[in-house]
């Protein structure tokens, strides 16, 4: 080993290679995502920077699209939620999405990826995504999931981007970045406007639209140890279906205001860490009726819905290498509230603590211990809770083979806006879980496998209490899922290289036991052809219930005009053919009636982009 | 968690050292600038990648001693060091009209630049490999 280090340090420093291959080299291997990811922490996928550019990734869903078992799905009021379980409102709860270090959320649905799940990608320098029940280290409360987002910074885009596109449904986005430093002091700013046109969908006599205009400005500015953010949101919309189940809305719409303000400090040689944040939203629904339509529940004309939430994050981790062991250790605490503007105001604080030992057992086998417990405290008289995870993971690995098995068992307490949309008692959720990774790397090839088992109990789901009222109650079904993942990259060279991917999803219905089944399949080919970058990717997702396979093929070419001059064209389901999703509308001669519309619609984009 | 990441990642970590290669860049420029195959530098204020991977360069503590003296800032720079050639490490330190070039991360991507008539004044000839990072 000793001997290949050797040469591969001489080879490092050999002057033969041009400075031009040279610096396309350090480039490369400067991708922030080197630093931070952390392969331990769960079954990570990585979308470098260059990724992103080359994908030419507008949103966040471009990537969820293919998702490994759970495809980019919305909800009925046109929100991510990715684990969607129509008519529950939101299922997608345990997904946790962070910007940098700060978890977005929202105080309601717990999660910020109701908010967060299609944002665009323009002011993100990379993605990591941990599947499998992660790390312990990354939040106050459990996850299935954790998209962590990082922002471009100062460090590596000193300058300016503005960027514009346009599609043929009329949508439109602007945005700029600019970022600076001086010998002690850094900032990043960015600001977006985004029109985002989609169809309009006939049914039961009404036009149901998604369409949402979108502004946002992240900010940050960094010293060497400090650094604080501030992100503001605001967006209104269409709220396609709405949230009542048995009339379909003549116009729903919403419309949001959201402000996260953050810090983030390192102290002890970075093994100390202090995060604070503050998250504030309002949000009004706004439906109405057509009382006289025959299709629709002829008593309501209108619903109204006003949200004021606020919440408040610290989190105090200190991290210590002794010997074989690495120790992080780490208590949290959040205060979260929201106010309806009706009897249902609510609060919660939740104390979280947990300890995770990595113990090195040798320089090929690691082990790694975590336990985490929290206690939430509810007001007006909502039942406490406490709920207990915990995580053994075993991780083994040498010059081509990785091996990953982590086993979970986790408690996941149900969240407000189920809470408090019932008059049962909720029970925790519990996952157990056991899930195995295995790949095998040569010089270009990675070829990877996953296989994944869990048991499920207190599941959620919509019963009817009447004749015209569902509620959430836990199911008292145990359920079991059984997923598998098959993955090849071939990289041709630095440039090019072409994605396999297979998964198969089982999980059993926790209504009446019957197994949902389905398949997804991605091809995606990344070349660099001159001047030009060239993304083709087909998704197929089959054997979804009551839906068509979808065949989502999209094809994208940047060129690049000069360094600081891009010119990007892309279209998105090109053949009309994508995954489809649908959602109950029942209705008194109908009570199976849905409406099933594309995921992501057909549409061709232009876009220009100059650094300065 | 250092250990974590050499076990898991050892091969790649190998490759992936961005300081390796940002101070392979740097002896590159450097034996350009000096014609030296062992040049030896002035770090001022520390350049984190040529510290840990020195490669061909030898680290002086004097700037009396160096044959180029390589900026992480343009603050409190010593007398005795603007004397000798200054070479930057963002683009900023380009505003000291004694630095010849700087080698820096600006919009997304590392970037090289000199100036012909800095160099000039310094009788310093690149070979034509440079010649796209030069300006006038």
């Amino acid at each position: 080993m000793k001997a290949l280090l050797l040469i591969l340090i001489c080879i490092s420093f050999s002057y033969s290679e041009g400075i031009d291959s040279l610096l396309t080299d350090y480039e490369k291997e400067s991708e922030l995502s080197n630093k931070t990811k952390d392969e331990s922490a769960g079954n990570l996928i990585v979308y470098t920077r260059d990724d992103l550019e080359r994908m030419q990734v507008e949103t966040l869903k471009d990537i969820l699209k293919s998702f490994r078992f759970f495809p980019y799905a919305e909800n009925r009021t046109s929100h991510p939620d990715i684990l969607s379980q129509d008519p529950l409102s939101y299922a997608s709860k345990s997904v946790r999405i962070y910007l940098n270090e700060t978890e977005l959320i929202t105080s309601i649905t717990g999660s910020g990826f109701f908010l967060f799940g299609d944002m665009e990608m323009d002011f993100i320098d990379h993605v990591e995504i941990y599947e499998g029940f992660p790390s312990f280290d990354f939040g106050v409360e459990p996850a299935t999931t954790v998209i962590r987002l990082y922002s471009k910074t100062a460090e590596h885009d000193e300058g300016g981007r503005v960027k514009v596109t346009i599609d043929n449904k009329g949508a439109n986005k602007q945005n700029v970045y600019y970022a600076d430093k001086t010998d002690d002091i850094s900032y990043f700013m960015y600001a977006n406007h985004t029109g985002k046109k989609q169809d309009t969908y006939e049914h039961h006599g009404e036009t149901l639209g998604r369409d949402k205009e979108t502004n946002r400005f992240y900010g940050s500015l960094s010293t060497q140890n400090h650094n604080v953010e501030l992100h503001a949101m605001k967006q209104n919309g269409d709220a396609l279906l709405g949230s009542f189940i048995l009339s379909t809305p003549k116009n729903s719409n919403f419309d949001m205001s959201y402000l996260n303000l953050s810090t983030n400090s390192k102290f002890l040689n970075d093994s100390l860490t202090l995060n604070l944040s503050y998250n504030y939203a309002d949000t009004t629904y706004n439906y109405d009726y057509n009382t006289s339509n025959p299709e629709n529940y002829p008593f309501i004309s209108s619903l109204d819905y006003i949200f004021t939430e606020e919440s408040f994050t610290s989190s105090l981790k200190k991290e210590w290498e002794l010997d074989s062991h690495t120790i992080t250790v780490g208590a949290q605490y959040r205060y979260k509230d929201f106010d309806s503007g009706s009897a249902k105001d609510y609060n919660e604080a939740i104390y979280s603590a947990f300890i995770e030992d990595l113990i090195a057992l040798n320089n090929k086998n690691v082990l790694t211990l975590s336990v985490m417990k929290q206690l939430y405290k509810r007001s007006n008289n909502y039942k406490d809770e406490d709920a207990l995870q915990l995580r053994l993971g075993y991780i083994y690995s040498d010059k081509e083979w990785v091996s990953k098995t982590f086993l979970s068992s986790q408690e996941f307490i149900p969240g407000p806006y189920l809470v408090l949309d019932t008059s049962s008692e909720l029970k925790p959720e519990t996952y157990k879980s056991i899930i195995q990774e295995t790949s095998y790397q040569t010089e270009k090839t990675i070829s990877k496998i996953i296989l994944a088992y869990g048991l499920y109990e207190n599941m959620p789901i919509m019963v009817p209490i009447n004749p015209v009222q569902l509620e959430p109650q836990s199911s008292s079904r145990e359920v079991k899922s059984l997923n598998a993942a098959l993955e090849f990259t071939l990289h041709f060279n630095t440039k090019d290289k072409l994605e396999l991917q297979a998964n198969y999803f089982n999980l059993e219905s926790p209504y009446n036991g019957e197994e949902i089944i389905h398949y997804n399949y991605l091809l995606r080919m990344l070349n660099t052809i001159s001047k030009f970058d060239i993304y083709n990717e087909l998704v197929i997702n089959d054997g979804f219930t009551n839906l068509d396979t979808g065949y989502n093929y999209s094809l994208g070419v940047k060129y690049e005009v000069n360094k600081d001059f891009h010119i990007n064209l892309k279209g998105d389901n090109i053949f009309d053919s994508g995954l489809e999703w649908d959602y109950k509308t029942p209705t008194m001669t109908n009570p199976q009636d849905t409406l099933v519309i594309p995921v992501i619609e057909q549409r061709f984009m232009l876009g220009m982009e100059y650094l300065f | 968690m250092i250990k974590l990441l050499l076990v898991l990642f050892l091969v790649t970590s190998i490759y992936a050292s961005d300081s390796k290669k940002a101070s392979g860049i740097f002896n590159l420029i450097v034996k350009e600038i000096t014609k030296k195959e062992n040049s030896s530098v002035y770090l001022h204020k520390g350049i984190e990648s040529i510290e840990k991977y020195p490669g061909n360069l030898k680290i002086v503590t004097e700037c009396k001693d160096a044959d180029i003296i390589i900026l992480s800032t343009t603050r409190d720079i010593p007398k005795e060091c603007n004397k000798k050639l200054l070479f930057g490490s963002r683009y900023s330190h380009l505003k000291n009209p004694n630095v010849i070039g700087a080698f820096f991360w600006q919009k997304g991507r590392p970037n090289i630049l000199f100036y012909q008539k800095r160099l000039n004044t310094h009788h310093i000839k690149l070979d034509s490999s440079f010649n796209r990072y030069i300006e006038e």
